[in-house]
């Protein structure tokens, strides 16, 4: 009887094992939500990411955040981009940017994206800033990840 | 029984020195070579200007001449001079300045869109060759136009590359400070009508040779 038992139970843990994700919801969510235009995305899911950490961990781990972001015309019809990042940690953190412009329709635009640095100091803040080439109107998509 | 105990050693010696070949070949399979990007960090990194950090600066530089009113924005299209001419390296890494002043010309000449005219001063000899055989008769004069002389230049770009060396002895880490500065001149009043920088500091413990 005792052996009946503890094989249904083994099989049983082997259900739940085979069944269960090692990705919860949230982070699932995030990781193929709709980003969208004018939208600053943290590629680097350890900046900033959403899951679930055991029963009682946290949901929401966040080492960097925006604190806002847009976009506004430059004297020669450019497009200047700018987001402020706040670093919520005791350490300081050296992360990249990359802007890619689209245009109104949602095509790709202007000059290849290229990643730049900006040094965020512990529990400050920093503002990254890019331009575009192009005089169209256009939106934007910012990408943050870690400096490596 | 010692000497039988010493034969037997010396006769193990020599089998194993008879199994082990004097060279080798390391058979296993080895680091293939691969493909990086070049705006990002590669394997090998020291403390050099490395080609993220070409693609970066003249990236950078490139949007902020555009966005500027004086080179950008004039309705007739100011020549402009990108060569490494006046462009200096007086830092401690090694670094060809073609690379920075090459990949900012060629960039924004195609970002610019019309909105600059760039002199290819770099490559005047050429033409005054093919002015020459043009104007002896040896060749026909070609079908675009005729011109008394080139092209002269409204801007033209100067620089410099500098560094600080800094060295920890004890854990043999060393830093760089690099500055680079990029400017436009007026090739008639010798102004200055645009500037930008780009500022790194790395620091690395690993020794890197730059060719």
């Amino acid at each position: 009887m005792k052996t009946l038992i503890v094989s249904a139970l083994l099989a049983a843990g082997l259900v739940v094992t085979g069944c269960q994700s090692s990705m919860s919801k949230e982070e699932f969510q995030q990781r193929t939500e709709d980003t969208g235009y004018n939208t600053v995305i943290f590629t680097d899911y350890d900046l900033n990411r959403r899951f679930k950490d055991g029963l009682t961990g946290p949901d929401n781990v966040m080492r960097l955040s925006t604190t806002g972001h847009g976009i506004e015309r430059t004297d020669t019809g450019t497009s200047q981009v700018w987001v402020e990042l706040r670093n919520h940690t005791d350490f300081n953190y050296m992360v990249e940017a990359r802007t890619s412009f689209y245009s109104q329709s949602g095509r790709p635009l202007d000059a290849r994206p290229v990643w730049r640095r900006i040094s965020v100091p512990a529990n400050a803040r920093a503002v990254y800033e890019e331009k575009s080439v192009s005089t169209d109107r256009l939106q934007y998509r910012v990408e943050v990840r870690q400096a490596r | 029984m010692k000497k039988r105990h010493l034969m037997a050693g010396l006769g193990a010696l020599m089998v194993m020195g008879g199994c082990t070949p004097s060279s080798q070949v390391d058979n296993v399979a080895g680091q293939a070579s691969v493909y990086e990007d070049p705006s990002s960090s590669g394997r090998v990194q020291g403390v050099g200007i490395e080609s993220q950090d070409v693609v970066a600066m003249t990236d950078e530089m490139m949007r902020d001449m555009l966005s500027n009113r004086i080179l950008a924005a004039r309705d007739v299209p100011p020549r402009i001079i990108i060569d490494n001419e006046y462009f200096r390296n007086e830092s401690s890494s090694i670094i060809n300045t073609n690379l920075l002043t090459d990949r900012l010309r060629v960039e924004l000449n195609r970002a610019a869109n019309g909105r600059m005219v760039f002199v290819g001063r770099h490559f005047a000899d050429m033409v005054e060759k093919e002015r020459e055989l043009k104007r002896d008769g040896a060749v026909d004069g070609g079908t675009i136009r005729r011109t008394q002389a080139t092209a002269g230049g409204d801007y033209r770009l100067g620089g410099r590359i500098a560094s600080l060396d800094a060295m920890d002895r004890n854990s043999q880490t060393r830093s760089r400070y690099h500055q680079v500065t990029f400017e436009m001149i007026d090739l008639e009043l010798g102004t200055i009508v645009w500037s930008g920088s780009y500022e790194m500091k790395k620091a690395s413990q690993d020794n890197v040779l730059y060719r």
